[in-house]
Parts: structure tokens; sequence; C-alpha cells
């Protein structure tokens, strides 16, 4: 008995029926993920179909309302779904490539890739506008692309791929609209360099504290906090009174020792980073 | 907290009613019910159910006439809403014939208490059309509908919602980012009949966990933290 609907299709179908709904009920009701929901709901903003509430505290928590009539089915044929896949599928499939080819000999990557030329031709631009690959041919792509030559950069493209794996589809699509050029791939993460960096300004904090001041979200600490416990950056925690929140007394010395470290690369060499473990 | 639907055994007790409904064949009853008392989560799961087996699922209200049900029938099918009583109705006979679809009446209470024309044209539509039908609502509407014989014996499956078991709150205590203990389950459980408010107790303990330092929480973390004092203001 199990429904045939697309998932796009049952979130249409949710909408129709509720002309106020959570973020949260949707994901709960139809089993889309959170990041295809998002871009889902700002296609249907842009339509005009739905309106979000403004005082939403939260992404789970945001309110929207069904400002339109809705027709049985959902208006994606042309819009930004359907366009992102088209752009973003065979950008994901060239990106994966390029990662095993030898820089100057792509001929036979492009034979074995199942694109057609003008969607190559496409995704390669794009590569291009983001800064992952150059080409020699006064910056063109070559209407045949057999003796093209690629330069690709590693950082870019490492940049990139975190971006897919991420599920970042709203920032992917952001870059390519706008012709910007990625930043290089960071050796290790943002989060970890925002987090060490306020330890090195601040060495009495509370947890939550220190996610407001380095900007990172409560997940993401607590990706972080027990290496910042075995790396010796937590020396200790006190309670002010008996009904507070903890503090913790951090070493700002050794947030900076960790730092360099992992400038250095460390974290390329070894992602759980016991080497920079104290016993 | 992660968001996810938890397969209650409510959930799954509805499932099965409603997929035995469906492959009945087309000569035998197909009406059900489903009902319980409030606060249980039988709008969501009826809402999950619509979306997993493809029903169309209307909820009633209390300004309904024959022609608004009909109208709102028409909208959750995908087909013109516009016409006479009669043509609504075999539009909507018509539709189900040609793509069977479960429907899903929420909140029978508002009609049962009136003049029941509008339970007629559902029992018309169940006849010419051989599509299941479940009503669902609260606990007196078993009591109401059993009063006309003729009608009930086209129930082929009642299914009271109770309140959640233990197994469906340890379910739903995986989803928490902290390890919930045993104890602390089965006191949420004597507790609380409402998932909701298990989640906001959930929600609450894991920030008071990543204050303290805490993986886990048992009933002595939630006695300390006090977040259910919270819930009493």
């Amino acid at each position: 008995m199990k429904s045939k609907l697309t998932i796009e299709q049952k979130v249409w179908n949710y909408l129709r029926r509720n002309k106020k709904f959570m973020f949260s009920n949707v994901l709960l009701v139809t089993g889309i993920t959170a990041p295809k929901l998002t871009t889902l709901l700002e296609s249907y903003e842009k339509k005009g179909f739905i309106e979000r509430n403004e005082n939403s505290k939260s992404l789970m928590n945001s309110y929207y309302i069904v400002i339109q009539k809705l027709e049985s089915e959902p208006r994606v044929s042309k819009d930004e779904i359907k366009q992102a896949s088209l752009v973003l599928r065979p950008l994901n499939t060239l990106q994966r490539k390029l990662k095993d080819v030898n820089q100057t000999d792509f001929s036979y990557l492009f034979k074995s890739l199942s694109l057609s030329r003008g969607v190559l031709k496409q995704s390669l631009i794009h590569l291009q506008n983001l800064g992952v690959i150059s080409i020699e041919d006064e910056g063109k792509v070559r209407a045949t692309l057999d003796n093209s030559l690629l330069n690709v950069n590693a950082l870019k493209l490492k940049a990139l791929e975190e971006l897919f794996k991420a599920k970042e589809v709203t920032k992917i699509k952001e870059h390519i609209s706008s012709k910007k050029v990625l930043d290089d791939f960071a050796q290790f993460p943002r989060e970890l360099e925002l987090i060490l960096e306020t330890i090195t300004q601040n060495e009495y904090l509370k947890r939550d504290e220190l996610r407001k001041l380095s900007d990172v979200t409560r997940a993401e600490l607590k990706i972080w906090w027990s290496f910042l416990k075995k790396s010796a950056i937590i020396i200790d925690s006190v309670k002010d009174s008996p009904n507070s929140r903890v503090s913790y007394i951090l070493s700002a010395n050794r947030a900076k020792r960790v730092l360099a470290k992992l400038k250095a690369g460390a974290y390329e060499e070894d992602k759980e980073l016991k080497k920079l473990w104290m016993q | 907290m992660k968001h996810q639907f938890i397969e209650t055994e409510n959930y799954i007790k509805c499932y099965e009613a409603l997929d035995e409904m469906v492959s009945l064949p087309d000569h035998s009853h197909k009406m059900g019910l489903f009902y319980g008392e409030f606060g249980l989560g039988k709008t969501i799961t009826l809402e999950r159910l619509a979306n997993d087996t493809g029903a169309a699922l209307v909820r009633t209200l209390g300004g309904w006439t024959p022609k608004s049900m009909l109208s709102d029938i028409c909208y959750e099918l995908g087909v013109d809403d516009s016409g006479s009583t009669a043509t609504l109705e075999t539009r909507v006979i018509n539709t189900l014939i040609a793509d069977p679809r479960p429907i899903i009446i929420d909140e029978i209470d508002t009609i049962l208490s009136g003049h029941k024309n509008e339970m007629v044209v559902l029992r018309d539509i169940h006849d010419k059309a051989a599509v299941p039908i479940v009503f669902t609502g609260m606990e007196q509407c078993l009591r109401l509908l059993r009063r006309d014989r003729h009608y009930f014996s086209r129930f082929v499956n009642i299914v009271k919602i109770t309140p959640n078991t233990r197994n469906d709150i340890a379910k739903y205590c995986q989803s928490a980012e902290i390890t919930i203990e045993e104890d602390l389950v089965d006191y949420l459980h004597t507790k609380y009949a409402n998932l909701r408010q298990i989640k906001t107790i959930i929600i609450r303990l894991e920030r008071f966990c990543e204050d303290n330092d805490l993986e886990s929480a048992n009933v002595q973390v939630l006695k300390t933290s006090k977040v259910e004092e919270r819930n009493e203001i």
C-alpha cells in the first residue's frame, strides 16, 4: 500500500492540507531531509505560494503560511529544484572524477562520463567560474573537448567536494549564480579555528558563551568538546554558585599552540588529532 | 534532538488496519474507525498515514454541509471543486473509481452531533466507489456510531488509540542527543502521556547536559536540572 508519490508531491500535498504549518512537522510527516525541504520551501516562497513568519526563532520551529490556493500538482517543473539538479548533478559527477585524473590528460575522462557535450561544457564553465579549473586556451572552453588541457586547483576542488558532502546546495548555487570564486579548502575545520581563536582571547567562559563568541552551533561545539579536553585546552571547571552553570578555565597559550600545529597540517595527517592530546 | 517520525504502536495498528481494508475485495464493506482521547498524537499519525499510503485526508469543520464536505474532498483529490452537490458527489465517486484511494475523515465528532447528512453522502461514496473510508475522533464516536446499526455494520476495523507504550517512549528517547537511561524512560512513561511534553523535557535536558558536561541523563539528573518545574509555571 506504499504511496508512489514523489517527495516533492508529498510536501506539496501537506502544504495544500495545512494552510499554516511548521517546518519540523513537514519533516516528521513527509520524511524529507532538512536541506531539501529548505530548498523546496525557498523556491515556493520565491514563487509567492507561501510566506515565512519572520518572528520564527529557529529553522525547525519556523512557521509558514500558505498564501495562495495551491493546485494539485506542485509547480516545480521549471523551478529552481529542477534547474539545480540539472546544474549540480553533473557538476558533482565531474568534481568527483577530477580528483582521480592526471592534470593534463582529460580526454579519456570526458569519454568515461555519461554527460552530454552541452552539459559537460556548461559544468566546465561553472567549475572555471568557481576557480576549480583553469583552461589553457585563452580561458575558453573549447567546442571540442577531446584535447582540452585543464589545470585543477586542488584546494578549491577540495572545497567544492566538502560543500557537496555537507549538502550545502544553497551555497553552491549562490557561488554559481554570482560567479564567485570558491575560497581555498581550509586545512582543518573552520569551526575549530573559530573556537580556538575565541579561547586565545578569553580564558574563563561558560559553554554557551564560548559558542556565541565563536559563532558556532551547539552541535559544532559538541563535536570538538572532547578534543578541547583531551588537548588540555580546558583546564578546569568551576561553579560560581550552586545554581549557576559551569564555567570553564581555558588555556589561551595551549589554544595558540594547537592552532599553530593545525595550520601546519596536523589535521590533514590525522583527523582525530591524537598527536595533540595530552597524556 | 533529531526530528524524525517514530513509528509508534498506534501508528503500526492504524497502518495495518488500513492496509487490510485496502486489500479487501470490492464487494466487502471497508469502513474503519480510529478513536481515542485527545493528546495521543492522532492527527500527526493520520498525516503520516496519508503521506505513506496516498490516502486523501480531510478534516471536518463545524460549518460543513454535504456540499462543502464534497468540495473539500474534491480539493484533496485534486479535481474541480465547483458545481452542485450532486455533480460534486458524482465527480468524487468517478475519480475514486478511476484512481482508488482511501479517504480519512478526521475529527468526525463534529458531524456526528449534527443532522448526519454528511455521513449519508460518505456512505454513498463508500458503497459506489468501493474505497476504504476511515473516520477518526474521540472516545464517544464509537458510542454514537453504534446507535445506527445499519451504518455501523459497514465497519470492519475499529482501532482504539491508546497512550504511548514504554516501548514507544524508549524509541522516542533514542532520537535524543544524549543517552536517556532506563530509569528515566520509565519515569517519563509513567508521568507523561504525550510525546510533545516529553520532547520539551528532552530538549531542555539536552541543554542542561551540555552546560554541565554530561553525556547521559537519568531521573536524578532530571530532578537536579529542574526542567520539569518550568512546565508548571
